[in-house]
């Protein structure tokens, strides 16, 4: 065919279905995170507490047969050990600190760098909307805090499961459904955070503080406002009590924290609230400067 | 022109190996500290410093103005309950003044002495001066220290000012001049000083390391917050613990605290001088074999 012959033509190829074109934004984001060897290694210890709890589990149902030459220890685990709400409390918190460090590791760059190349127009120029830009970078940390939060939360709960019979796991299902709810509500805090505190401040490292401000500064105000004004309420800035109150809630644990249940769950919802406000103001795909 | 004349009108100059001419550092310290306290203190940089020390004045106005005042009984309850845990943190994890908020004013404003630069493509800048690189840290520490530390001592005064006033001029000035309020005031002010002192060393020498520091001084923090559980040795491993010994009224630790021996005020001052002199020293010479390099930032 002549040269001059091949004008425009219409792709007439598969089309890539309409509900999954956001994950094209985390298979690149995921490219780049990979090159960070040190990232990769935190990630992966990150996944070291679970695997521990899991060698108790086993540990637990096992000592009688392990220990069998020294009763005391087999006692100790088979008595001290047990796999309750405190367990599943501990894990999932330990699990949530986690999940923050990695929002502040890969969290600052996610927006911030298509905002300040000016590289919005040429997402928002394809068929994809500024909710699934959005949805596309809530996935990249979505996915990834999913993998170190709720997955290996389940995990153990399968594997408890397994070993203590399934008359277990109806009794608790509490737990699962605890594991699952909790987790979504920390990893859409964070993850919303990221991407609203990537999209307003352009600088990755002061986003990255911001980010952390949010968190400290907001924990230190909410326990000024408290022991100034002899309150409980000033502890709905502070992130770390809510989403702590939130998992005593959900697993039925001790209240450590005055704060109602009801207002830990306002907090974070309005929380969440205010930062899609601000990735609606700044995800468009022109800046009009007046 | 002869060899002998280009000898006779050009002088050689050898360098000067032998010694440092002090007067001249002195000289560049006295510039860079010129350039960068405007800079500290006068650009948009400084808005962050000014609003994490300052945004605590503006509760404790309304908890002046406010009835929850009277249910203390004067300044010296006030300062005890209210003002000690406030500024030295709450446990378990020790949220304060001086833990979070001059903590987190450290990392953003020392950090941000080279990595700020670095960001700004303007690093180069002070390479290319006939400056050493440890006299430039210096110089650039010696500037945020002088900044954080102007704010603080202010910003210090201020909360303990509006923790006495409401219960009245009279009792308050008989508290701080007749009473041992002056002297908790000057010990809190030193206190914010040394925290500025040695957190600033630390995270001038993260920024010189890390392009995204935020991540390690998230570590920090960590460490620093459960100082009071670790075992003696690793607790003197900080500034918190240096500067924990020193607050005039003890904090509650906390039943998971492990009860080490305190700290003399002869032994943490110098300690955290000393402290602070090796991390400048590390961070010189960091500074000396860096390359300006502005990819990927």
């Amino acid at each position: 065919m002549a040269v001059y012959e091949r004008t425009y033509k219409r792709y007439k190829g598969a089309l890539t279905p309409q509900w999954t074109r956001f994950l094209v934004l985390p298979r690149y984001a995921y490219e780049e995170v990979a090159k960070s060897k040190l990232f990769t290694i935190f990630f992966v210890l990150c996944l070291l507490p679970p695997v521990i709890q899991a060698g108790r589990i086993y540990l637990y149902h096992n000592a009688a047969k392990i220990f069998s030459a020294v009763p005391a220890a087999a006692e100790f685990f088979s008595q001290f050990m047990s796999i309750n709400a405190e367990f599943f409390g501990i894990v999932m918190a330990m699990q949530s600190g986690l999940a923050f460090i990695v929002a502040l590791f890969i969290g600052p760059g996610l927006v911030s760098k298509d905002l300040a190349n000016n590289g919005l127009p040429l997402y928002l120029s394809r068929p994809i909307s500024r909710t699934e830009y959005v949805l596309g970078k809530f996935a990249v940390l979505g996915i990834l805090l999913s993998v170190i939060t709720w997955i290996p939360g389940l995990f153990l709960y399968a594997l408890q499961s397994i070993y203590a019979g399934w008359g277990w796991a109806f009794q608790n299902t509490r737990f699962a459904a605890s594991i699952l709810i909790g987790s979504a509500a920390w990893i859409c805090t964070i993850s919303l955070l990221a991407l609203a505190v990537s999209a307003w401040v352009r600088w990755r490292p002061v986003a990255g503080f911001v980010m952390f401000m949010v968190f400290l500064g907001g924990g230190f105000f909410g326990l000024m406002i408290n022991a100034l004004f002899r309150t409980d309420w000033g502890s709905m800035i502070n992130l770390g009590v809510v989403i702590g109150r939130i998992w005593e809630g959900l697993l039925g644990l001790r209240v450590t924290e005055n704060l109602p249940l009801w207002a830990a769950w306002v907090s974070l919802a309005l929380f969440c609230f205010g930062c899609v406000q601000m990735l609606n103001r700044k995800i468009r795909a022109y800046e009009v400067v007046s | 022109m002869t060899s002998a004349a280009v000898g006779s009108s050009t002088k050689p100059v050898s360098p000067n190996t032998s010694g440092l001419d002090w007067g001249l550092i002195a000289r560049q310290i006295a510039g860079i500290l010129r350039l960068e306290l405007r800079r500290n203190l006068l650009s948009r940089r400084s808005f962050g410093l000014y609003f994490l020390a300052f945004s605590p004045v503006g509760l404790f106005v309304i908890w002046a103005l406010s009835p929850a005042t009277e249910v203390l009984s004067g300044p010296a309850e006030a300062v005890a309950q209210v003002f000690a845990p406030i500024f030295g943190g709450f446990p378990p994890i020790f949220l304060g003044y001086l833990p979070t908020i001059i903590f987190l004013s450290a990392l953003i404003t020392f950090m941000s002495l080279f990595r700020s630069e670095i960001l700004e493509h303007s690093l180069h800048y002070y390479y290319l001066t006939p400056v050493r690189r440890w006299v430039l840290v210096t110089g650039k520490y010696c500037s945020a220290l002088i900044s954080a530390c102007c704010v603080f001592s202010v910003s210090t005064t201020l909360l303990f000012l509006l923790i006495c006033i409401p219960f009245g001029l009279g009792d308050a000035s008989q508290y701080i001049l007749q009473g041992p309020g002056l002297g908790y005031l000057t010990t809190y002010i030193g206190l914010a000083i040394m925290a500025c002192i040695g957190y600033g060393a630390v995270f001038l020498l993260l920024g010189l390391f890390f392009r995204n520091a935020i991540v390690p001084a998230a570590f920090i923090w960590a460490w620093e917050s459960i100082n009071f559980i670790l075992p003696s040795l690793l607790q003197k491993i900080s500034v918190i613990h240096y500067i924990r010994t020193l607050y005039p009224i003890p904090l509650p630790e906390g039943w998971l605290a492990v009860t080490t021996d305190a700290t003399s005020p002869w032994m943490s001052v110098p300690g955290l001088l000393i402290f602070t002199a090796l991390v400048l020293t590390f961070a010189g010479w960091r500074a000396g074999r860096m390359e300006v390099n502005y990819e990927g930032d």
